[in-house]
């Protein structure tokens, strides 16, 4: 009789710790449920971003959608919207490459010193070359004007200015 | 008889300083613009006939406005007829060996189709000093 009574107490004791487990997995359920519709609405918002990127372009998306897009988010809808862009527009695109091209290369001209004291150095060269002559003076400050040049170009003119000297090509002395 | 030996000892004698005053050995510039190469001695181009033929080497130190240097050395020769070698270098050896030359002596150089010195050579020998130095008179 006594051991009955234990055994219905231990079953009872099961019973409601079973129940308990049961309720927390129950609330673990909704709670991830609910992170569940989170997650698709936050999906749902970055679609419906992307479609109305398509329509309304990139600064619109950047005004409505920068709380539920991440930086990756925007670099794969720039990434899509030029790639749609250049399939489009194949030869607008085309003419912005190259646009963009000569704007560096004008940059180049412009914005590197190194750059336009090679090209001096060179109109030097072809001035001395054309007048046929360079006097010692003049072949200083073509010299002094050399050794300012990158190393890697300044064996290149003083090779052309050697070369045009044994050719003749100007009369002078280093 | 006395004086005859007199005059002819004395005639020997301006004869034997005349005869003997060292090798000489004059090396006009001679520039070879198929073999790239160059050689001369620097007094005998420099009292030559013409006024073409000249030899030398050299070397420029700049400041390459970076806070460094830059130094390149060069030969250059143009023998009689005319024909001009000209080279440089920015090889350290090659610069010690231009910075190593004497005065009056015999030059020797090669250079590649760049214009580049590739062989520099210096002779400081007695043969190739001027006749009389104004130091000697």
């Amino acid at each position: 009789m006594l051991w009955g009574a234990c055994v219905m107490k231990i079953l009872i004791g099961l019973s409601i710790v079973q129940t308990l487990l049961l309720a927390i997995i129950g609330m673990r359920v909704l709670s991830m449920d609910a992170r569940m519709d989170t997650v698709t609405d936050t999906s749902l918002d970055v679609l419906s971003a992307t479609s109305q990127l398509k329509n309304a372009g990139p600064v619109e998306i950047a005004q409505t959608s920068t709380a539920s897009l991440t930086g990756e988010d925007v670099r794969w809808i720039i990434q899509e919207e030029l790639a749609s862009f250049a399939k489009q527009h194949p030869v607008a695109a085309g003419q912005r490459m190259a646009q963009n091209k000569t704007t560096r290369q004008k940059a180049l001209e412009n914005g590197e010193p190194l750059y336009a004291l090679k090209a001096d150095v060179q109109q030097e060269l072809d001035y001395f070359i054309g007048r046929g002559d360079i006097t010692q003076s003049e072949m200083t400050k073509l010299q002094i004007k050399i050794a300012k040049l990158p190393p890697s170009e300044r064996g290149e003119m003083l090779s052309r200015l050697t070369k045009s000297l044994s050719a003749g090509e100007i009369d002078g002395q280093f | 008889m006395k004086r005859l030996v007199s005059l002819v000892a004395g005639a020997m004698a301006m004869i034997s300083t005349a005869a003997f005053g060292g090798s000489v050995q004059p090396f006009p510039v001679d520039v070879d613009l198929v073999a790239l190469t160059a050689n001369g001695d620097m007094v005998t181009a420099r009292y030559s006939a013409n006024e073409n033929e000249f030899i030398g080497c050299g070397i420029r130190i700049f400041d390459d406005g970076a806070g460094g240097t830059f130094s390149f050395g060069f030969c250059q020769a143009e023998d009689r007829d005319g024909e001009r070698a000209f080279c440089n270098s920015q090889d350290a050896a090659l610069l010690d060996a231009i910075s190593s030359s004497g005065d009056f002596g015999f030059i020797t150089f090669s250079y590649d189709e760049d214009g580049v010195c590739t062989r520099i050579g210096f002779s400081n020998q007695s043969f190739y000093l001027p006749e009389k130095l104004k130091s000697n008179e």
